[in-house]
């Protein structure tokens, strides 16, 4: 088993948890009827799966953004070659 | 009964599983284990109500803990039971004796934790059906207050010192709820179960079902205590005192002295300590026992 002692937790993730925590104990105060077995482990299960998903469409939204502006940067630091000067283009001698 | 405790404790087991049963105990069934008690017995005890009629148990606590009743659910007799049909169905099964050993300890603990409330448990069942108390807070169950008096009685006794006593165990060994323990030490000791899992989720995911009931107990002791001393606090008045609450009355089933009960509940854990070793080691010598004998 690899040591994973070195490849600390994202603190995103830890950051979810705490988030699935508070809305929890502020659901189940406000109704105490879904501070059950069922609903308290769900709770987490489901905040969890749907911070996961979030994160990974904004990564990806992110990534798609960051090769899209990488395109564009390469297209402007490419030569603008002028229709007219193919000779040039081709390098025929003078 | 006992709240958080029941969800901490299965932690604090995995956390000081000594050398030679490390990679030997699932963690899954040792949840399982402690949770199956209240699965099979609580629903009936709080019952529900349709149409203004209540359907539940008449006597809470002797349905909950007595017999006839099904006291038995918290009786280690039932544990020995199930772990002795398990093994005899899946003996030939890599994992087998994994789960049968975490499964027992599980069980275990939820039956003793469970002898500090007023009515306690059937700790000998069914060679007697004395109830095993220490008496430690009142034992709150009752028809006309269900789950919210008991949530209310327990946390305002020593209940709630024992919830926090033993989250302060699980928070001393705080290692036990990182992703390297559960990568070298519960995955590695029951790779097939969470192998069917992660064929379904992924690793954060995973993560979370296994520290889901840690996340549960801290949530329903924040919780409660918040609804039962800030928003209701003038009808739930502290009893930190043993017995305590004062607002419920006190219920027994049986009144053994307290010496002989945890005698007993001693007795009972190491007799489940040996049977656990026997059943992860199959009897066989270990690496070390052969270096002591071979020395």
């Amino acid at each position: 088993m690899a040591n994973t002692r070195g490849d600390p937790e994202p603190r995103r993730h830890l950051l979810v948890y705490a988030v699935a925590g508070v809305t929890y104990i502020g659901a189940g105060i406000a109704e105490k009827a879904i501070l059950n077995w069922v609903m308290g482990p769900l709770w987490l299960l489901l905040v969890m799966a749907a911070a996961l998903r979030l994160m990974r469409r904004r990564d990806t939204g992110s990534a798609e953004k960051a090769e899209k502006a990488e395109k564009a940067e390469k297209a402007d630091s490419e030569p603008i070659v002028p229709p007219d000067a193919p000779a040039e283009k081709a390098g025929r001698a003078p | 009964m006992s709240w958080a405790a029941h969800q901490f404790e299965t932690y604090a087991i995995q956390a000081h599983l000594p050398k030679r049963w490390q990679l030997k105990v699932s963690y899954l069934a040792i949840v399982l284990g402690d949770q199956l008690p209240d699965f099979i017995a609580k629903f009936w005890v709080y019952g529900f109500s349709v149409n203004g009629h209540h359907y539940g148990a008449k006597v809470p606590q002797q349905f909950h803990r007595g017999w006839p009743g099904a006291g038995f659910s918290h009786s280690l007799f039932l544990g020995f039971i199930l772990v002795g049909i398990w093994l005899w169905r899946t003996h030939d099964r890599p994992w087998s004796r994994q789960w049968a050993a975490g499964f027992l300890l599980g069980f275990a603990a939820h039956c003793v934790t469970d002898i500090n409330d007023s009515v306690g448990t059937m700790l000998l069942f069914p060679f007697s059906t004395a109830n095993f108390s220490i008496g430690t807070w009142a034992y709150a169950a009752t028809v006309k207050g269900g789950k919210y008096l008991d949530a209310a009685a327990y946390y305002s006794s020593f209940g709630l010192v024992m919830d926090l006593f033993w989250l302060g165990v699980v928070l001393c060994s705080w290692r036990v709820l990182t992703r390297h323990h559960w990568r070298t030490q519960v995955v590695a000791s029951d790779p097939r179960a969470w192998a069917w899992l992660g064929r379904r989720m992924s690793e954060p995911m995973l993560l979370a079902v296994y520290r889901v009931t840690f996340f549960y107990g801290v949530c329903r002791i924040v919780a409660w205590t918040f609804w039962a001393h800030v928003l209701t606090g003038k009808e739930h008045p502290w009893g930190l005192h043993w017995g305590g609450p004062d607002f419920v009355t006190l219920v027994h089933l049986s009144q053994l002295p307290v010496w002989l009960v945890l005698l007993t509940a001693a007795a009972v854990l190491s007799g489940v300590c040996y049977l656990v070793d026997r059943i992860i080691t199959g009897g066989q010598p270990q690496p070390a026992d052969r270096e002591l004998v071979s020395t």
